[in-house]
């Protein structure tokens, strides 16, 4: 014969259960240096915090800004092998302006063709040295 | 119910909210951090059961969050966001250590163990067990896992049904009926132990 269970008896266990579990069930507290290694962690990640697209754009950002210093670098090269060119070809129409008259008064005729030789003699030199390098560059390369 | 739970945690954390709408990631994660990194880590620890392994979760976590902050939308509160992104990569470790582990269950070997040695020390005229908090906590972990967890934060939270059920992310009718039937299964197990009287028994335990 079961007797019926009387109502407070179950009030009392619940709270008798309850105490207990809330003695066996204690919080666990945070390991030590939780927050330390966090810290690290979040530094190791770096700039992971920003989102794809922003990482994406900071990409496009700095491809476009070596892109535009290439280009101004080009731009400036040109320039200037434009002005060396026409600077040198003004000095030497300017040289060949008081050059000529006095090779041909201390030389004679032939000696109108001297400085001319000497100039293409020093420009062949010049450029045979260039591809000389050049071939030689592309030795190393391969 | 779990609404205005939800409101009030939206409202405790706009402070945060405002720091992210500003920029202010760094900020915005240190209070974070300061505010959620202990509930975080229990929650880990009710599911993972291990303690190691539950703070390695609580960090590859919060690791996490603060890798996907700057993409949070508001759309959950920042609580549920969280808890949402807790549990889902302490599932994913426990599926992992799953399939590195054997089939038998841990927990109910040690609940059984435990079982086992109250039995032997209940056979002399009421002698109190030798651990019976650690005889309480093995017939915790073999409850059900939905139980065990409900039952398990629900201490560590401090009773709070409002904050076992955001983090479980479940409606805080289900964590009741969860505690309710949790509590009935484990009275259950305490009278089959056959312990004496389990009131007096339970008295001692506390």
């Amino acid at each position: 014969m079961n007797r019926p269970q009387d109502p407070s008896d179950d009030a009392a266990l619940e709270r008798a259960l309850d105490a207990a579990l809330a003695r066996a069930l204690l919080a666990p507290a945070l390991p030590a240096g939780f927050r330390q290694q966090l810290r690290a962690a979040v530094a190791r990640a770096g700039d992971t915090s920003a989102t794809r697209a922003q990482r994406l754009a900071a990409a496009e950002r700095e491809h476009a800004a070596q892109l535009a210093e290439l280009r101004s670098g080009y731009v400036r090269l040109r320039q200037r092998t434009l002005g060396t060119l026409i600077g040198a070809a003004f000095a030497a129409g300017l040289l060949l302006n008081f050059a000529l008259p006095w090779l041909k008064a201390h030389y004679g005729e032939r000696g109108v063709y001297a400085l001319p030789a000497i100039g293409a003699a020093i420009g062949l030199a010049l450029s045979l040295r260039a591809w000389w390098q050049r071939s030689s560059f592309a030795r190393l390369l391969s | 119910m779990q609404q205005s739970a939800l409101s009030e945690a939206g409202q405790r954390d706009l402070d945060i909210v405002e720091l992210l709408r500003g920029g202010r990631n760094e900020a915005a994660f240190e209070r974070l951090a300061e505010r959620y990194e202990r509930k975080v880590y229990r929650l880990c620890c009710s599911i993972m059961r291990d303690p190691d392994q539950a703070a390695d979760a609580a960090q590859e976590s919060l690791l996490r969050v603060w890798k996907a902050l700057p993409d949070f939308d508001e759309r959950a509160s920042l609580s549920t966001w969280i808890y949402t992104i807790t549990r889902n990569r302490c599932l994913t470790a426990l599926e992992r250590r799953r399939e590195h582990e054997s089939m038998s269950d841990p927990a109910v070997e040690q609940a059984a163990e435990a079982a086992g040695a109250a039995r032997g020390a209940s056979a002399g005229p009421a002698e109190p067990a030798p651990d019976q908090l650690a005889l309480l906590r093995g017939l915790v972990d073999a409850l059900p896992e939905h139980y065990r967890r409900a039952l398990t934060l629900f201490y560590y939270e401090e009773r709070s049904v409002a904050d076992v059920a955001a983090m479980l992310g479940q409606p805080e009718g289900t964590i009741k009926t969860h505690l309710h039937r949790a509590r009935a299964l484990l009275l259950e197990r305490v009278r089959a132990l056959g312990l004496g009287d389990v009131k007096h028994w339970l008295e001692e335990s506390a």
